[in-house]
């Protein structure tokens, strides 16, 4: 099959009106399509050959020493055989030295196989958001408590490819965190001695932004808190660099100019992503838009909830942040466990961007102990889901912009009935889909000489 | 195969095509052009684009699709070099990447880029 699309693309680009300078890169194309599709699961350094069913099985060692190659095994099917080929040549060269021998029907990369790995934390079971088996929720306050198998965010499979988002500062802008809870102490943000506590306080107005209500450390759970540790939730990352600004105080109150501080803090302090679980009544907000302006201009993309009154933010009730109409902001709408609009969301098919799991959300909590862990409801809990994916998303791609990271979330997202009409694209967050988008090209030009 | 010396000088005259008159009374045809294109865009940001099993495709209207696929480097090229004949053309292009929406490695394609125009003299 792959000779033959080598073939046809070797015939096709020999074809009227057009050549291409070097062919030879069209052939190449097909052969490093074939073992790029599989670069990081396959074994390096062999082939599977299967011969063909006249060719003597005891001529099949010999014909594999004569290409300098180590025969390892018979496999126990008809023909096949398993082949080291060694490190002078390419997977690519191995494979067309066999695809060229007429005694050989096909060959193959010697494949990897892995176990889909859930992570171990003990909670794990009970976080229907990232792996939705249609389980109930023990400590739900929200009905339904059980749901639909699979929607969810898709975020197992992700977790194949990228785990580790702490090469990107994540800045919950909130009611502080708790970085003593101990799926969080290990991943928060290094402030250095000036920042020994992780963040700062923009209510008291001292460096510690410990959580006095509950809400941010919360979503810092819900984005990053630390996974396969054996120990109680994960975050939508493993490992995470979880920065903490308070500028809501126990009660869960601030005001602009704190916003403004903590937005400006996080910018200065190396932030990439912000998470904004916090909006206000319906009147602009100049100084906190010129802070989301100030964010995108040192590429920082900012994460919001929509907000938690079941209303329509298009329609005449505009809530901010949310409807702000900034390139670098996504505001996210929730979803319950049957990927329903959560009764209390609002939406809006032109200021919200897109929905995710902000249902029954078990994370990390505020107490005593450093195990507490509790179940709430909230777009609050959504937008965590989403700044999450966006740390997954630079940290995967170091080179992507603000831009790139929405574009990402949003159009790699996949359709959720429920959000047609009520969202901009109709899109629930999905991980493995995002992490797999690519942007179309830009700034194509032709010189012709 | 075409001759690398035309090509290097940027224009080639396909053979068989230019005039060369005859006694039939029919008009000559008329001669064919062909042109060296560069084609260039800006690079993707996707680490899928730019490692193994990564590239770009382009798509010019009435040719075979161009296969640009990484090969060694920090990135994949970002440029390509064509020989069009006279006319005008309608060129697009695509990245793709190894990974799939579902986790797996059966590939992604991106949508077009911006359709560029391309008028060959």
């Amino acid at each position: 099959m792959k000779a033959l699309l080598r073939s046809i693309a070797i015939a096709a680009l020999a074809g009227a009106g057009l050549t291409l300078l070097n062919p030879i890169a069209a052939v190449s194309f097909a052969l490093a399509a074939e073992t790029a599709a599989v670069a990081g699961s396959h074994v390096t350094d062999e082939v599977l050959v299967k011969f063909k069913p006249v060719f003597a099985a005891q001529n099949r060692t010999a014909t594999v020493a004569a290409r300098g190659h180590a025969f390892l095994a018979n496999l126990n099917q008809s023909g096949w055989v398993r082949v080291k080929f060694g490190a002078r040549q390419s997977m690519a060269q191995a494979l067309a030295a066999y695809r060229n021998d007429p005694d050989v029907e096909y060959a193959q990369p010697n494949y990897i196989y892995r176990a889909t790995a859930a992570p171990n934390d003990t909670q794990y079971g009970q976080l229907w958001a990232l792996t939705n088996i249609g389980q109930s929720i023990g400590t739900a306050t929200y009905t339904p408590a059980s749901g639909t198998l699979g929607a969810d965010i898709n975020v197992e499979k992700a977790w194949d490819h990228i785990t580790d988002c702490s090469s990107v500062v994540v800045a919950v802008v909130d009611t502080g965190v708790n970085y003593t809870q101990e799926d969080l102490a290990g991943n928060m943000w290094n402030g250095g001695s000036g920042f020994p506590k992780h963040g700062t306080d923009f209510v008291a107005n001292d460096n510690d932004p410990m959580d006095l209500n509950g809400h941010g450390t919360h979503v810092a759970g819900i984005i990053g808190a630390a996974g396969n540790n054996a120990t109680g939730t994960t975050g939508v990352c493993w490992k995470a660099r979880i920065m903490a600004v308070r500028v809501l105080d126990a009660a869960g109150n601030g005001t602009s100019a704190g916003v403004i501080q903590g937005i400006s803090f996080a910018v200065s302090q190396g932030a990439k992503v912000i998470n904004m679980s916090l909006a206000g009544g319906g009147a602009f907000d100049r100084a906190f838009s010129d802070a989301i302006t100030h964010a995108q201009a040192n590429d920082v993309a900012v994460v919001v909830g929509a907000g938690n009154e079941a209303k329509d933010n298009d329609a005449g009730g505009a809530r901010y942040p949310c409807n702000f109409t900034h390139p670098n902001l996504a505001c996210v709408a929730a979803l319950d466990q049957n990927y329903a609009l959560a009764s209390f969301s609002n939406w809006g098919a032109t200021s919200v961007d897109v929905g995710a799991p902000g249902t029954n959300i078990l994370s990390t909590w505020i107490g005593l102990s450093a195990s507490i862990y509790n179940t709430i409801s909230g777009t609050s809990m959504a937008s965590g889901e989403v700044a999450g994916l966006a740390a997954m998303l630079r940290a995967y791609n170091p080179q992507f912009t603000f831009s790139d990271v929405v574009n990402a979330i949003t159009k790699g997202g996949r359709a959720a009935a429920s959000l047609a009409g009520k969202t901009v694209l109709g899109n629930g967050i999905d991980v493995m889909s995002s992490l797999a988008f690519i942007n179309p090209p830009t700034g194509l030009t032709a010189t012709v000489q | 195969m075409i001759d690398a010396r035309f090509i290097a000088a940027g224009v080639f005259v396909a053979a068989g095509l230019s005039a060369c008159g005859g006694g039939s009374g029919e008009s000559p045809p008329p001669s064919v052009t062909t042109h060296s294109v560069t084609l260039a865009w800006q690079p993707n940001r996707e680490r899928g684009v730019n490692r193994a099993g990564g590239g770009y495709e382009v798509a010019i209207s009435g040719e075979p699709t161009i296969i640009v696929p990484f090969t060694a480097g920090p990135a994949a090229p970002t440029s390509t070099i064509v020989l069009l004949d006279s006319g005008s053309y309608t060129v697009t292009v695509r990245a793709f990447a190894a990974l799939d929406p579902l986790g797996g490695n059966t590939g992604s394609l991106s949508a077009p880029s911006q359709p560029l125009t391309v008028n060959v003299p």
